[in-house]
């Protein structure tokens, strides 16, 4: 049963197919997501006080990803990330998992 | 001036005449002898004041002849090139070649012993069809100058139908900066050249990339709708609602990927309302001249066998040009340092269309794969996409012709592809 205080799941990608899909892959297990279609929507978000975390589109139209990361670091935002990408990047998960600040929670790199 | 007894004098100078005007003289004195004593001077003093004016008006002439020869540094010359004499060779002209003409017997031979091995024997043709015809000539050749330094010369000889056969008269021009500036434009030509050959060649892996990724978004979700299907059908309860929801969301992706597919293969095939008149004669050489880098780093000789007059096609230009790149660089690789023979061919065909054909001496097209090669991802090349063929196939028939492929009977295979003159978009 997803209740108020059960965890989220915010999705940002610009693709409206992934997005439902991705929303409904986390209901099979119980898991509420918010879906965000721009970078800008998900950081105006007043994010509630239960476990969350954040799926995200590295490349975004506007804002990308690095940026979003960055955003939350000056806003003293701990979610953990879940970044998505088809493009295999390790120059820059290096340069996003150095710009982390110590003791923040993980980063998980996935490719799609 | 004062004279020994027993020689004659001859000297020219000044005089003034009473009415003031100045006059050239010369006094020629011969010496009388009488039994073997000297007795008087015989004279006779001559007006030369004319020709001592056109001697020093002459010098004059040849001095200013000669700062203009070495200002423009162009020497001139007289010779025989037949009996190898010569009868004038300026200042400048022994200049630029770098020696003293003073001290070798035959200057003729020097001349023309300084000129590059390499270079002789096209000037030695050009030279004795001009004698034979009795023409003028205006050739460009280096030379070894004594001190070792190569220089570009041009040389320029006009022949007079009065004088002998072979006698001709000339200058010689100094174009070494001239030549070197050319060749530094070139240089930067074929940089550019090679760039835009680079952004061609990228642009198709780039292409197939940016497909690769517009493809692969649907069909990621497609794959989760999938996923989210099962995990709703599965488990305690079942929730037929939400599955369904969720295989309808993979259809509807599935769909959208097809569509993509769809419209990529319509970009190939609809007819552009943009259609230009293109040379397609001009566009072979272009190419051609773009990949030459390729083909002497591959060891591949072209030749162009292009029909003259040949009607333009209607087309897009740049879309062509990738076909004759993508044909000729394919044949180009076939042939990797095989010294192969590249030839390109284009004519009138049949109905109305034209033929361009794209042959090599390389590996060939084994007889059962003359088709399959057109199939996108079909590739033989390690580093290949296999889309090109296939492209460009798809690019020839939106233009109303034909793309095909031959095993030749020797070596190599033959494509070849026509195109409607003044063609239709199908």
């Amino acid at each position: 049963m997803i209740t108020p205080s059960s965890p989220i799941v915010f999705i940002v990608d610009d693709d409206e197919d992934k997005r439902l899909s991705m929303q409904r892959i986390l209901k099979t297990v119980d898991l509420r997501a918010e879906l965000f279609a721009r970078a800008q929507d998900f950081l105006q978000k007043n994010i509630p006080d239960v476990p969350s975390c954040l799926v995200l589109d590295v490349r975004l139209p506007g804002m990308g990803g690095l940026e979003v990361q960055q955003k939350l670091i000056e806003a003293g935002i701990n979610i953990p990330i879940i970044f998505i990408t088809a493009h295999c990047v390790w120059t820059w998960a290096r340069a996003s998992a150095e710009s982390r600040p110590r003791g923040s929670p993980g980063l998980v790199l996935a490719a799609n | 001036m004062m004279h020994e007894q027993r020689c004659g004098c001859d000297v020219t100078k000044r005089i003034v005449r009473p009415d003031g005007e100045v006059r050239y003289v010369r006094c020629v004195g011969v010496p009388i002898f009488e039994d073997g004593v000297f007795k008087e001077f015989h004279g006779t003093t001559i007006d030369v004041t004319e020709q001592e004016l056109l001697t020093q008006e002459l010098r004059r002439e040849r001095a200013y002849l000669a700062e203009a020869q070495s200002l423009t540094h162009a020497g001139s010359w007289a010779s025989n090139l037949v009996t190898r004499q010569v009868f004038h060779s300026s200042e400048e002209n022994n200049r630029l070649y770098g020696f003293d003409v003073s001290q070798y017997p035959n200057p003729f031979d020097l001349h023309y012993n300084s000129i590059l091995a390499e270079d002789e024997p096209a000037l030695t043709t050009k030279l004795e069809n001009a004698i034979r015809a009795g023409a003028d000539f205006d050739v460009e050749y280096r030379i070894r100058r004594a001190d070792g330094a190569i220089r570009f010369l041009r040389g320029i000889g006009h022949h007079n139908p009065a004088h002998e056969f072979g006698e001709y008269f000339g200058i010689t021009i100094d174009i070494t900066d001239r030549k070197r500036a050319e060749e530094e434009r070139e240089r930067l030509r074929q940089l550019e050249a090679d760039l835009a050959h680079i952004n061609r060649v990228n642009m198709m892996g780039e292409l197939a990339a940016a497909l690769a990724h517009e493809i692969k978004q649907p069909i990621a979700a497609a794959v989760a709708n999938a996923g989210a299907c099962l995990g709703f059908l599965d488990g305690q309860r079942p929730d037929i609602l939400e599955a369904r929801e969720a295989a309808s969301g993979t259809i509807g992706c599935a769909r959208r990927a097809a569509e993509i597919i769809d419209h990529v293969r319509s970009l190939f095939k609809k007819s552009f309302p943009e259609r230009e008149p293109v040379d397609i004669n001009e566009l072979i050489r272009e190419i051609s001249l773009l990949l030459q880098n390729d083909m002497r780093r591959n060891s591949v000789t072209v030749r162009l066998e292009l029909a003259g007059n040949l009607p333009e096609v209607a087309g897009d230009r740049v879309q062509l040009e990738q076909v004759l790149m993508n044909l000729m660089l394919n044949a180009i690789e076939a042939m990797h340092d095989a010294n192969g023979d590249l030839t390109i061919t284009s004519h009138p065909g049949d109905d109305g269309h034209l033929l361009i054909s794209v042959s090599d001496t390389g590996i060939g097209i084994p007889a059962d794969k003359v088709e399959q090669i057109f199939d996108t991802f079909f590739t033989t090349k390690a580093q290949g996409t296999g889309i090109g063929l296939g492209i460009s196939r798809s690019i020839v028939e939106s233009h109303g012709g034909r793309l095909w492929a031959t095993s030749n009977s020797e070596r190599g295979a033959t494509f070849q592809f026509t195109l409607p003159q003044g063609g239709v978009g199908t």
